[in-house]
C-alpha cells in the first residue's frame, strides 16, 4: 500500500505537468500579438518628433539669414520683420511641422536686440514641437537664438 | 525479495516512466509553443522589427526644398509687366504653360538661376524638377524640366542621370519611409535618401500629383 501511494504521487507530477503545459499553450494562443505594431507606433512618433525638432533648428537660422539679405538697408529691422512674417506664412503653408514655431514667427513673438556695430540678436523663447501620432505624444520646449547683421547670419548665440 | 524492496523497485520503474513521459511532454510543449506567432516574434525580434533610421542631416535637405519652394521670383507677364510669384506657384504655372504649348523657358531659366545663386552652395547642391508620367508610384517616369548640379549623377534618385528634355525612367524605393508622411502639408514629402555625398529629398509640389522637385544637399553645405 505504501508503494502504491508512492506511485500516485509520481504520476501526479506528470498530470500536474500536463495541466501546466495546457495552461501555457492556451495563454500563448490567446495572447494579443501586437508588440511590433506598438513598437512601430512609438518609432513613428519618435521619428516625427526628431524630424520636427531638427527642422526647427535647421530652418530658423536660414530664415533669419535670407530675410536679412532681402531687407533693404534703410529700414532694415522693419523690412526684416516683414520678410520673416512673409516667409513664416509661406513655409507654414507647405511644411508639415507641428508646434508653434511658424506661429511665433508670423505673430512677431520674438525679441531682437541691438548688439552694436550693426549686429543683432534674435531670440525666440518657448518654442515647442509636439507631433501627434495616435495616442502617442512627445513634447519638447526650447529657445532659439542667432546673431545676424545686414549681410546675413553671423553665428548662434553664445 | 522483501515487500519493502519490491515497492522500491516499483516506484523506481514508475518514476523512470514518468520521467520519460515528462521529457516527451516538454518536447511537445517546445514544438507547440514555437509554432505560435508571439514566440516566433520574440525569438526572431531582431529580424522582424522595422526601425526607422532617423538621420538629422537629412532634415537639412527637406528644409532646403521648403525654403526654395517658398522663395520668390519675378517674371514678366503677358503684358510685359513684372509679376512676383512664389517658386511653388512658378513651377505650377510653368507646367501649365508647357501643357498649353506655350513658351515656358523664361520660367525655367529664372528658377534655375535662383537655385544656382541662393541654394546651390557653389554648385554642390542639386535640383531637378520632374513631371511624372507613370501612375506607378514605385517608378518616376517623367520629363525633367530643370536640372542643376554637376553631381546629379551621384544622387540616389536617379542612379543614372536624367536626360534633360528627354524621357527618363527612374526606379524609386520611396515607399520605405512613407509611414511617417501624412498629408498635412500641401507640398508632400515623398522620400529621402543618402548616397554618402548628398541627402536627397523628393517633394511633390502643390496639389499637382505629377510635379516633383528633387533636392540633393551635399553634406558639407
Amino acid at each position: 500500500m505504501l508503494g502504491r501511494r508512492g506511485h500516485i504521487a509520481t504520476w501526479m507530477v506528470f498530470i500536474g505537468a500536463i495541466v501546466l503545459v495546457i495552461t501555457a499553450i492556451t495563454t500563448f494562443a490567446s495572447f494579443q500579438n501586437d508588440f511590433n505594431e506598438k513598437a512601430r507606433a512609438l518609432q513613428e512618433s519618435y521619428y516625427e518628433f526628431s524630424n520636427d525638432f531638427y527642422y526647427v533648428h535647421e530652418v530658423f537660422p536660414l530664415i533669419v539669414s535670407q530675410s536679412a539679405k532681402k531687407s533693404s538697408k534703410g529700414m532694415f529691422l522693419a523690412e526684416f520683420k516683414k520678410e520673416i512674417k512673409k516667409r513664416a506664412v509661406d513655409m507654414d503653408g507647405i511644411s508639415d511641422l507641428s508646434g508653434n514655431f511658424f506661429g511665433k514667427m508670423r505673430e512677431g513673438d520674438y525679441k531682437i536686440s541691438d548688439e552694436g556695430s550693426g549686429v543683432y540678436e534674435i531670440t525666440m523663447t518657448g518654442v515647442f514641437v509636439k507631433p501627434l501620432r495616435g495616442l502617442n505624444k512627445i513634447y519638447s520646449s526650447f529657445d532659439l537664438c542667432v546673431r545676424f547683421n545686414e549681410e546675413g547670419l553671423i553665428s548662434q548665440c553664445l | 525479495m522483501s515487500m519493502k524492496s519490491r515497492g522500491q523497485i516499483d516506484q523506481l520503474v514508475s518514476s523512470i516512466v514518468v520521467l520519460i513521459l515528462l521529457v516527451i511532454l516538454m518536447g511537445l510543449f517546445v514544438m507547440l509553443s514555437s509554432s505560435f506567432g508571439v514566440v516566433n516574434k520574440v525569438l526572431s525580434s531582431g529580424e522582424s522589427s522595422n526601425v526607422f533610421n532617423f538621420d538629422a542631416d537629412a532634415v537639412g535637405s527637406r528644409v532646403l526644398g521648403d525654403l526654395f519652394l517658398t522663395d520668390y521670383v519675378t517674371l514678366k507677364d503677358k503684358d510685359g509687366k513684372d509679376t512676383t510669384l512664389s517658386v511653388r506657384d512658378a513651377i505650377v504655372e510653368m507646367n501649365e504653360k508647357r501643357l498649353a504649348g506655350e513658351d515656358y523657358m523664361a520660367y525655367s531659366q529664372v528658377l534655375e538661376n535662383l537655385f544656382k545663386k541662393s541654394y546651390s552652395c557653389d554648385d554642390k547642391n542639386s535640383l531637378a524638377i520632374v513631371n511624372r508620367y507613370s501612375a506607378d508610384y514605385s517608378k518616376l517616369k517623367g520629363r525633367t524640366e530643370i536640372m542643376v548640379g554637376q553631381y546629379w549623377r551621384y544622387v540616389d534618385y536617379p542612379e543614372e542621370p536624367i536626360e534633360k528634355d528627354g524621357l527618363s525612367s527612374v526606379d524609386l524605393d520611396f515607399l520605405e519611409n512613407r509611414a511617417h508622411i501624412e498629408g498635412r502639408a500641401s507640398s508632400e514629402l515623398i522620400t529621402q535618401g543618402y548616397n554618402g555625398r548628398h541627402y536627397t529629398t523628393l517633394i511633390r509640389v502643390g496639389d499637382y500629383e505629377n510635379i516633383f522637385i528633387i533636392i540633393g544637399k551635399e553634406v558639407s553645405c
